[in-house]
């Protein structure tokens, strides 16, 4: 019992950080966006603590992510809401707060530069998307004064606990284990040093090897963005049908830039389908399989209007997995 | 086709100077099938729960292994083998896991230590009780 809860301390320490520096941040929008997001995260959390007894935050933000799809009356929305919010919460955990500080800040300006150059990066555009959307959204704002209720009782301190300093006054402190107090203060400067000699992991590529990445580019590939095995390859003839497709959608690399400023000006939601499906798709999870996981309630929804594309990123130790994008 | 992928290759080029992300993190794919056992059949693992999992077990094993290297380097020792981490563990508050992992070590060294010398079991033992701890954190103490 007494593990899982400083476990469950080690984890959650990491989170203040990210809190303090997203309203430190000088971009205005962008960190009210994440604020506002990440308020969301929390308050969901909340009454899954009723039903599901489990500790572990990094599984409660997997039941946060289904509970507000299913709350939301946009469930692909919310699908796609979590996804920034939490993958910028993911340097949290690896960060210490001036490393954290500083990397974030450095991050979001190489995203500004790129977004000014005018670059069509497909991972830029749909995160960019989110967050406006965050902003414009006025349901966020009124979420923003019930976060902090839930902060508090996740953050209540206990007996064997001890308080963990931070370097801003205005936070918090954050309650551990006092067994792993000072092995959590050398963890920290150790992390540190390597932030400062630049060794500390800051973008992760979307695949380890070229050549591997090159051979799946080339893998002939079946309905629905699946590679072909060696039978259905010459079984079925479908494969040079769709091929063509996709090779007009790769070259058009313009016509997909001005498809994601439509749908951006239009409606935000199809961004944020792509958004969901992009993430989703990289676990090998066919994109009806996903539709239908998420949305229970209406699974005839989605399915007919859409129309995908699949793409191929080697990852981690040369695995293949499926990246798909949605156009309606 | 090749146009859109060349993208993220262009800016993904190889880094020079950085550690490479295979030397800090544990492969995602071991992770996924350690995951997936603790599922129902039809179950799946979102990308981001496996970065999360990945994230966290990875600093556990530098957690304790950097108590285990506190303890070593006091005593002077240069080699980190299985006991320091059992002690490590229990230091930190995991006394749980001892009781299991003692007799894992047991039995591993039953079998491994008539292979091996007495200098390359003790390697072994900690390469195993670590999961691999030794060879990703000598390069960054």
């Amino acid at each position: 019992m007494d593990k899982k809860v400083s476990f469950t301390s080690s984890v959650a320490h990491s989170t203040p950080p990210y809190l303090s520096t997203s309203i430190s941040w000088g971009l205005p929008t962008k960190s009210n966006g994440v604020t506002e997001s990440l308020s969301l995260k929390v308050v969901d959390a909340r009454p899954e603590r009723l039903i599901n007894t489990k500790n572990i935050s990094f599984q409660d933000q997997d039941s946060s992510s289904t509970l507000s799809s299913a709350q939301s009356s946009n469930d692909v929305t919310s699908s796609g809401d979590d996804n920034p919010s939490r993958q910028i919460s993911f340097l949290a955990h690896s960060d210490v707060c001036k490393g954290f500080e500083e990397t974030q800040r450095k991050r979001f300006a190489i995203k500004s530069g790129s977004s000014t150059a005018g670059i069509a990066d497909i991972h830029s555009s749909p995160s960019k998307a989110n967050f406006s959307f965050h902003y414009a959204d006025p349901h966020f704002g009124g979420l923003m004064p019930a976060a902090y209720l839930p902060q508090a009782t996740i953050w209540n301190p206990q007996m064997t606990r001890v308080p963990l300093p931070f370097d801003l006054i205005e936070n918090e402190p954050v309650f551990v284990n006092a067994k792993q107090f000072h092995a959590i203060m050398r963890r920290r400067q150790q992390r540190a040093k390597l932030e400062a000699q630049n060794k500390l992991i800051k973008a992760r590529k979307p695949y380890l090897h070229e050549s591997r990445h090159v051979h799946a580019l080339k893998r002939p590939r079946g309905s629905g963005g699946r590679f072909l095995n060696t039978k259905k390859l010459q079984e079925s003839t479908d494969p040079k049908q769709d091929m063509p497709i996709q090779q007009q959608h790769a070259t058009g690399n313009m016509s997909r830039f001005v498809l994601y400023q439509l749908q951006n000006s239009n409606d935000c939601d199809c961004s944020t389908t792509s958004r969901s499906d992009i993430t989703s798709a990289s676990d090998s999870v066919n994109l009806f399989g996903h539709s239908e996981f998420l949305i229970s309630d209406c699974p005839s929804q989605t399915n007919p209007t859409m129309y995908v594309h699949g793409q191929s990123n080697d990852m981690h130790g040369g695995r293949n997995t499926h990246h798909f994008s949605v156009h309606i | 086709m090749a146009d859109t992928p060349s993208s993220p290759a262009g800016d993904g080029g190889e880094s020079g100077g950085s550690v490479r992300e295979q030397d800090r993190y544990l492969p995602i794919a071991n992770i996924s099938r350690i995951m997936k056992k603790a599922l129902p059949p039809n179950g799946k693992i979102g990308k981001d729960a496996k970065d999360t999992v990945q994230e966290c077990v990875s600093e556990f094993i530098s957690f304790i292994t950097s108590e285990a290297s506190d303890k070593c380097q006091k005593e002077k020792r240069k080699t980190v083998n299985g006991d320091d981490l059992l002690w490590a563990m229990a230091t930190l508050g995991f006394e749980d896991y001892l009781e299991p992992l003692k007799i894992y070590l047991a039995r591993y060294r039953e079998l491994e230590g008539d292979n091996k010398g007495s200098g390359k079991s003790g390697d072994g033992s900690n390469r195993d009780a670590g999961g691999g701890v030794s060879g990703e954190e000598m390069p960054s103490w």
